[in-house]
């Protein structure tokens, strides 16, 4: 088991170097968000809890679409060989989600502290606004992550991740901007214990699926 | 002949569904009241439209009651009868202390009892003396009869729209069995490899996105009818909208690749996550939020007033039918894919 986590680390290490040599990717992704909140910020001046609310799961959306849909179309065929022959399949797809979703909660992060400095912040429980954020940034890894594991071995990857991708991650898309309207008081609800349930169940479904699919997939 | 028997019944129950579904009668209702609120003591006329209903030809046995609390109400002091179906009933109302929404009541001996929930709005005066009798009288013990004979139940709102419970609830139960079968043939390949699972898994997948879109079209005519416009935002159908988006998801995908091995591996693999990821949209999250849907709120729509016997002998069937028809659909499917491939290996 500590092999196995080890393998974890060090991929998850290996990954952030390869990061690191080519910065555009994280580079382009934080330009991506600060350009969206100041085209928000341009278009609405003043805004709404509700549209704050829509405008920050879109971005955040098409944020994590863009950034976990290079997860396996950049590596180079050998590091896929090198990949094939030396790890585990589900070590591989552990550490893609895990960095996926740390690059997501930085993105995530960048993204509401932009919405903050140009169109203020509506959120009042901060507690929950967390929860809903932590949650759902890993169901979108997990899912992404999966789908572009789908999507690499077709013509046009970059095209099928978003038509495999967005359909399946409405539900939990849909959960969190509940959380988030709650927690920024527009819709007053006592039932968002129920809500972040069905986002860890999906959460949890949706991880031992890919668990069970994914060596499956990388095989072929 | 001896490997088609169940098209045959899939085709007779179907045939059976959309006889007896469109040609059994609805038990007598009640479609308007006029006017739909009256002052306590006050003597107040109100005309009544039935539905398949008999006044005139009943007339001696016919009995209108407003009904106030689970034993008592008002019977109506005189009744004019003006066709078979409309009458006006005269009501000596006495004192209220509460406003009170009356459930009307229809009763004659060939009818049964016809009921209009919350039908008239009783409004209490004002000033009331004490003195004032309230004149309720209780109602007879007999009050709740039904029709003899096989006929479909009268719901208001609903009407002959009631008949749509056959083909849209049914198409939904069929859709599922349908995708089930795709996931198991899905799984079979993944286990075997073998080129034939791939196609009955896509061919059952197929068919259940057409009886999807079809459940999608009844629902909206019908929401039309009940609840007057083609799509609401009601959880249960975004959730279906969602459904059909990954599974057109499925198609697109099995369309976007030409291998045939990498294909069949892919969309085995995606069917799977798709129906895990169906699961939540379709029975966990409809199941916690409100709905319109009849039996929201926790409970499944199956069973209580809703669906009654007379219903369940066509609803049951209707759903083997469609799945039949469905599987049929499904193996012609199979059937041009297999050959297709065939005539790929033989053209190699």
């Amino acid at each position: 088991m500590s092999a196995f986590i080890t393998n974890i680390i060090h991929l998850f290490s290996q990954q952030l170097k390869l990061e690191w040599k080519s910065p555009f990717i994280i580079g382009g992704n934080l330009l991506y968000v600060i350009g969206a909140v100041f085209i928000t910020y341009k278009i609405f001046n003043e805004i709404s809890a509700p549209v704050w609310v829509c405008v920050y799961w879109l971005i955040f959306l098409f944020t994590a679409l863009n950034s976990t849909i290079h997860s396996f179309s950049r590596e180079q065929s050998d590091s896929i060989l090198f990949y094939y022959s030396f790890t585990n399949p589900v070590v591989l797809y552990l550490s893609k989600v895990t960095f996926n979703f740390f690059f997501l909660m930085l993105s995530a992060g960048l993204l509401f502290f932009f919405m903050w400095l140009f169109l203020q912040n509506p959120i009042v429980d901060d507690g929950l606004f967390l929860t809903a954020m932590v949650l759902s940034g890993l169901g979108f890894s997990i899912q992404f992550t999966f789908v572009s594991a789908i999507a690499v071995h077709t013509k046009q990857s970059n095209t099928m991740t978003s038509i495999l991708g967005l359909p399946l991650i409405i539900p939990i898309l849909m959960t969190a901007v509940k959380l988030s309207l709650i927690s920024s008081e527009v819709i007053i609800d006592d039932g968002s214990d129920i809500d972040i349930m069905i986002l860890s169940a999906i959460d949890m479904i949706m991880f031992g699926i890919a668990v069970i699919l994914f060596p499956s997939l990388w095989r072929s | 002949m001896k490997y088609s028997w169940w098209k045959i019944l899939g085709v007779l129950l179907l045939l059976y569904v959309f006889t007896f579904g469109f040609l059994v009668p609805l038990k007598p209702g009640i479609i308007a009241v006029s006017p739909v609120s009256i002052e306590a003591n006050h003597v107040s006329n109100i005309s009544i439209t039935g539905y398949n209903s008999n006044y005139q030809s009943q007339e001696s046995s016919l009995q209108v009651w407003l009904k106030i609390d689970s034993t008592s109400g008002y019977q109506a002091t005189s009744l004019r009868v003006n066709g078979e179906r409309q009458l006006t009933a005269t009501f000596d109302i006495g004192a209220l202390p509460d406003t009170t929404e009356a459930l009307l009541l229809v009763v004659n001996a060939e009818d049964g009892t016809a009921i209009r929930p919350r039908a008239v709005k009783i409004n209490s005066a004002e000033h009331q003396p004490a003195s004032v009798p309230s004149k309720l009288s209780a109602l007879p013990s007999k009050t709740f009869q039904t029709k003899a004979g096989f006929y479909f139940p009268y719901r208001s709102i609903l009407d002959e729209t009631i008949r749509n419970t056959f083909f849209h609830v049914a198409l939904w139960m069929a859709m599922f069995v349908l995708l089930l079968i795709g996931l198991y043939h899905s799984i079979q390949y993944l286990r075997t490899k073998r080129i034939e699972y791939d196609i009955k898994a896509s061919s059952y997948s197929y068919a259940a996105i057409l009886y999807g879109l079809l459940g999608l079209a009844t629902g909206s005519v019908w929401a039309r009818y009940t609840w007057g416009t083609w799509w609401t935002p009601d959880v249960k159908l975004n959730m279906a909208a969602i459904t059909m988006l990954i599974y057109a998801a499925y198609a697109v995908l099995r369309a976007g690749i030409d291998d045939i091995d990498k294909r069949s591996q892919l969309s085995a693999i995606y069917n799977i996550f798709a129906f895990a990821a169906m699961i939540p949209l379709l029975f966990v999250i409809p199941r916690l939020t409100d709905s319109l849907h009849p039996g929201n709120g926790g409970n499944p729509a199956l069973g209580g007033e809703d669906l009654d016997n007379t219903l369940r002998m066509v609803f049951y069937p209707a759903i083997i039918g469609l799945f039949l028809l469905g599987r049929w659909i499904a193996t012609l499917n199979i059937r041009i894919e297999t050959l297709r491939i065939h005539k790929l290996q033989s053209d190699l």
